[in-house]
């Protein structure tokens, strides 16, 4: 009576959905079933918009953020949880930025380049035609002829151009001697810059959230179903395959158990392997696909690093346009740089500067005189960049005692920040300082805004059941398949070996485009 | 006896009454919207009349989605029609430039400020009044794409 | 629903009875006997009209701007580089098309009449302009070809075309009338009538940037459409800008270079050469649809296509009548998504290596389940 999908996807992020259309090509009547935790939540609702637009920060997902010390905590150095994953329907697309870039040739071969984190089980030359294929479904749009990784075909979409004020900030680059590039972007041709980005009112930036419903209401795809508000408690499974799932619904509050021919965990660099962690039986005593104590380790995540430069004039009126940064440079991101111990490097411009905050002046009672100086008054300008840190085994995720949100366990983060970071860092932040002297700013005069090395946060974290070949340093094949499981997958940011200097986000589409694509050439 | 405008009510939004904004309200509220434009912006004469669709729009979004802010309307309306009847030369001080923050809300004329005013200043500011300053574009403001003549942002001698 | 020469002709009647119209009528009516004895329609009976001309007059007005889009999008949108210097001038022209689209209707709405885009402005390609403007042309979806450049050109034609230095200039069809005299009859009639504005159900955003609240708004939105559309008496300028109007920027890719005014001499001289842009070819649909003869991948893209398209035409009546802004934002999200299938049909090649052509079918509510 129980039936069985071909497939059970446990998250409903940007992962899931391109595993889904992936497979969804091959296989139009596909059974997938997709399970999420969290909540729906409306896109283009226009009181929502409207909401953010008159009170900044107020989006209709908040709610699904980790709470800091109460669901979600630290063990050792300072992390960040807040604002860094969307609990929800189609994952943390519904807040992210949008920037689309792909790792580097030598990302691939980490450990070989610099001596630390870990190499891919393959190359860059295997992932390429999938990163094309990530570009095309999230719509990016960028300069083909900018310094990067390789390419053999141009981006879907043109870049954005950069704001007069980004162009006095490209020469200060070049001064510097970095290559200004621009921000590959996703946003599709509706994009009409409205800079509501975290809200985007006319679906103009990719978000999973619109691709699901997309894949769901093709009248083909008879065999796919979504339910949200499904907790995936743990994965049932014998010594060498994986079985089924059982689920607590938080809608009914029953727990079921569901039948799958194949499993993949979509969770994202947390859930992934606190699921597995969790998912114990006599054969698994350590938690399922971790008999070599890999899984939950070599968290790694991007540190921002920021600087902020002050200017007396802005006889320009130069303020906010757009809700993206257009500037970027990944000149410092090389492994040169890395072993030379200044840091793997992406550097671009700080999106909300120059920045005025015309109606809050009105608002506090200032006349109309008073904004104009304000407006053409002092003017600050930021650099931003994350810089490469590198996964050990020590730093990882582990289940808290007691349940979180949407019936999901707490979650535990053991995080120490690597040797040589710290200096790297500074050093970084000394170039970055001087990039804006030769803009024609001086230090800010708040020292905590002036230079920053910021908290460890969730959002790009990572490494958690990496990648690769050796089964006594890895949790996942070249396949993403877990080791020692014939049937079980994972498909998350989990599965990077390493970080690189760059978002995530595009790796992940294309690692997730090629899984289903084994996948279907490997149906039973 | 009081004014309708010092009666304190705390800082909670009044709440919504079940029914819908009369079109007298919504004339005195528009005319609020548009002395923004008055007030502050006179170099930008038809700013708020050019963006009376999406104010439209806000409005009908905080009447009929919850919570709705139709309590609050209706009683800035009349705030508005005490005030401009017995202190007119005092509207742009007492309703406009008062400062009023979420600890200090406190009377009607306080919740005028900061549920109606405060807001219809952010919707002017971001899809019009921005451009007083030389602004191409703004956060909440459409642009345009990148595939247009004119970009959407002011662009320098680079792009 | 009329043809633009009677109702030009009774707007004028309307708005000044007193006044000797006879050279005007006589033109008009002149018109009206030549369309007769060609067999020329003087009535198209598509929509029920509320018998008010003015309204009846606006509605036809819109929806000849917005019939005109489709070809020039099948061309825009058969292009491989967007970037390319046509491309960003058919670009050019289709937004101010739609604009003019949108301007006529917050007119429409300002004077307490609602559009009717689907009716009229939604034509089964190939078909003829509403309201029997150019009676001779027909518009078909047949991509960049010098066949649809010169179709475009007899679309924008204005009444008096500027002379291009070397050029030979273009014959007179005779029986024409131009949308100039019309809106002229428009603007008597509107003076004559004097109503108040009402904003409520107007619209404003991208594409459609101007709101009609005032005589001086209503002055600016037609001449802005009828110089952007035609250039300005004498000039072939829009006013106010540098910009070329429409027929001579689809000159100039006819031409395959820049035209240049010289306002000393009148005249249009030929400037640095347009490279011709590269493009897929495509084939026009056919009378049925891209039906079962088809692959299944262009049916479900031709639907898919003309069911975003179906909603488009909804929800721009919805902007312009209970639902205001909100159904603008929807309009223009399927605006896009029909690029995105379009341009997927048309680089799917068919018979011959031609891609498909969308066909802009209008699909009522049921048909669309």
């Amino acid at each position: 009576m129980t039936k069985e999908y071909e497939y059970i996807l446990v998250g409903s992020g940007v992962a899931a959905t391109m595993l889904t259309q992936s497979l969804l090509e091959t296989t139009p009547s596909a059974s997938i079933l997709i399970l999420e935790a969290g909540p729906r939540i409306e896109l283009r609702d226009r009181r929502s918009w409207w909401d953010l637009l008159v009170k900044k920060d107020e989006t209709p997902y908040k709610h699904t953020y980790d709470v800091e010390g109460g669901e979600s905590t630290f063990t050792a150095d300072k992390w960040g949880f807040y604002e860094s994953r969307v609990r929800a329907y189609g994952g943390s697309t519904m807040h992210w930025g949008g920037w689309s870039l792909r790792y580097l040739p030598e990302d691939f071969r980490c450990f070989t380049e610099v001596g630390k984190g870990a190499d891919w089980p393959f190359g860059y030359d295997e992932l390429e035609p999938w990163y094309s294929a990530a570009e095309v479904a999230l719509s990016v749009g960028g300069v083909a002829e900018e310094p990067g990784p390789p390419r053999r075909a141009p981006y879907p979409l043109p870049a954005f151009p950069w704001t007069a004020h980004e162009a006095l900030l490209a020469d200060a680059f070049e001064k510097h001697g970095l290559v200004p590039g621009h921000m590959p972007l996703a946003r599709n041709a509706r994009c009409m810059t409205t800079g509501t980005c975290k809200y985007c009112p006319i679906g103009a930036r990719y978000t999973a959230t619109d691709h699901l419903d997309e894949l769901v209401a093709t009248p083909a795809h008879s065999g796919l179903d979504i339910r949200t508000n499904m907790t995936v408690l743990n994965v049932l499974a014998d010594r060498k395959h994986a079985y089924g799932v059982h689920v607590l619904d938080g809608n009914t509050k029953k727990e079921e158990t569901l039948q799958g021919n194949r499993i993949v965990i979509c969770a994202g660099a947390y859930e992934s392997p606190k699921l597995l962690l969790r998912s114990i039986s006599p054969d698994w005593p350590n938690g399922l696909g971790n008999n070599s104590d890999q899984v939950g380790r070599y968290l790694v995540t991007h540190t921002m690093l920021r600087v902020r430069g002050e200017a007396k004039s802005n006889s320009e009126g130069w303020f906010q346009e757009y809700d993206f940064p257009t500037l970027m440079s990944r000149s410092w991101d090389c492994a040169e740089r890395a072993r030379a111990g200044k840091g793997k490097v992406f550097l671009y411009n700080n999106r909300a500067l120059p920045h005025t905050d015309i109606a809050a002046l009105f608002i506090d009672g200032a006349t109309r005189d008073k904004v104009n100086s304000e407006v053409f008054g002092a003017r600050e300008a930021g650099l931003d960049a994350f810089i490469e840190e590198y996964g050990e085994p020590h730093n990882r995720i582990t289940n808290g005692t007691g349940e979180g949100r949407f019936g999901l366990p707490k979650t535990v983060v053991e995080f120490r920040r690597g040797e040589g970071v710290n200096e790297a860092a500074n050093n970084t932040l000394d170039e970055m300082q001087q990039i804006l002297v030769r803009a024609g700013y001086e230090r800010h005069s708040d020292p905590k805004l002036m230079r920053q090395i910021q908290t460890p946060r969730g959002d790009h974290s990572s490494g958690t059941c990496r990648m690769g070949a050796e089964v006594s340093t890895s949790v996942v094949d070249r396949n993403l398949c877990v080791h020692g499981v014939d049937n079980l997958y994972v498909c998350s940011n989990a599965v990077l070996p390493n970080a690189a200097a760059v978002n995530p986000t595009l790796t992940l589409a294309a690692l997730s485009l090629r899984l289903g694509a084994h996948l279907a050439d490997t149906r039973p | 006896m009081s004014d309708f405008k010092d009666e304190i009510i705390g800082r909670s939004a009044l709440s919504a009454p079940d029914r819908e904004i009369s079109p007298e309200d919504m004339s005195i509220l528009w005319q609020l919207f548009e002395h923004i434009e008055k007030l502050w912006f006179p170099d930008l004469p038809g700013a708020a009349m050019s963006i009376k669709p999406q104010w439209l729009d806000y409005m009908r979004a905080t009447v009929t989605q919850s919570p709705s802010l139709l309590g609050e309307y209706e009683s800035a309306a009349r705030v508005f029609i005490e005030v401009s009847s017995s202190s007119p030369d005092c509207l742009d001080e007492l309703m406009f430039s008062r400062v009023v923050h979420e600890e200090t809300v406190s009377t009607r004329l306080d919740h005028a400020k900061y549920f109606v005013l405060n807001p219809f200043i952010r919707v002017f500011a971001a899809l019009a009044g921005f451009k007083a300053f030389g602004g191409r574009n703004f956060n909440g403001y459409m642009g345009g794409s990148r595939f247009g003549d004119t970009a959407p942002v002011r662009v320098g001698g680079r792009v | 629903m009329h043809t633009f020469q009677y109702l030009t002709e009774k707007l004028l009647r309307e708005a000044v009875p007193e006044k000797d119209l006879s050279s005007e009528l006589n033109a008009v009516s002149e018109l009206e006997t030549f369309a007769f004895a060609r067999g020329i329609p003087t009535e198209i009976s598509l929509v029920q009209s509320n018998g008010d001309t003015l309204h009846e007059g606006l509605m036809l007005a819109a929806a000849l701007e917005f019939a005109t889009v489709p070809p020039y999008l099948v061309a825009l949108w058969s292009i491989i580089d967007e970037k390319h210097a046509v491309a960003s001038s058919i670009r050019a022209i289709v937004h101010e098309e739609m604009l003019h689209m949108a301007l006529i209707n917050n007119v429409l709405s300002a004077i307490g009449g609602k559009p009717s885009l689907s009716q009229i402005g939604a034509p089964t390609y190939p078909a003829p302009l509403p309201g029997n403007v150019h009676p001779e042309l027909t518009l078909t979806l047949g991509g960049f070809t010098k066949d649809s450049i010169d179709m475009f050109l007899e679309i924008e034609r204005p009444e008096k075309v500027v002379v291009v230095d070397g050029c030979l200039p273009p014959s007179v069809v005779e029986g024409d009338t131009t949308i100039g005299k019309f809106y002229e009859a428009v603007r008597l009639a509107l003076h004559a009538r004097n109503p108040t504005f009402s904003v409520k159900n107007q619209v404003s955003g991208p594409l459609a940037p101007m709101v009609i609240a005032s005589w001086d708004d209503l002055e600016k939105a037609f001449q802005l459409i009828l110089t952007q559309g035609e250039g300005s008496p004498g000039s072939p300028l829009d006013s106010g800008s540098d910009d070329l109007s429409h027929y001579y920027r689809f000159l100039e890719i006819k031409l395959g270079c820049r035209l240049e005014w010289d306002s000393t001499n009148k005249i249009l001289r030929r400037g640095k050469p347009i490279t011709s842009p590269s493009v897929y070819p495509v084939a026009t649909p056919p009378a049925m649809g891209w039906g079962r003869a088809s692959s299944r991948r262009i049916r479900e893209l031709s639907r898919g296509f003309n069911i975003l398209y179906s909603e488009l035409l909804d929800e721009l009546q919805l902007a312009w009548t209970t639902e205001g802004h909100r159904a603008f934002l929807k309009a223009m999200e399927r605006m896009f998504g029909m690029r995105e299938l379009a341009r997927t049909m048309i680089r799917e090649p068919g018979p011959g290596g031609y891609g498909h052509a969308p066909e802009f079918r209008y699909l009522s509510r049921e048909d669309r389940l």
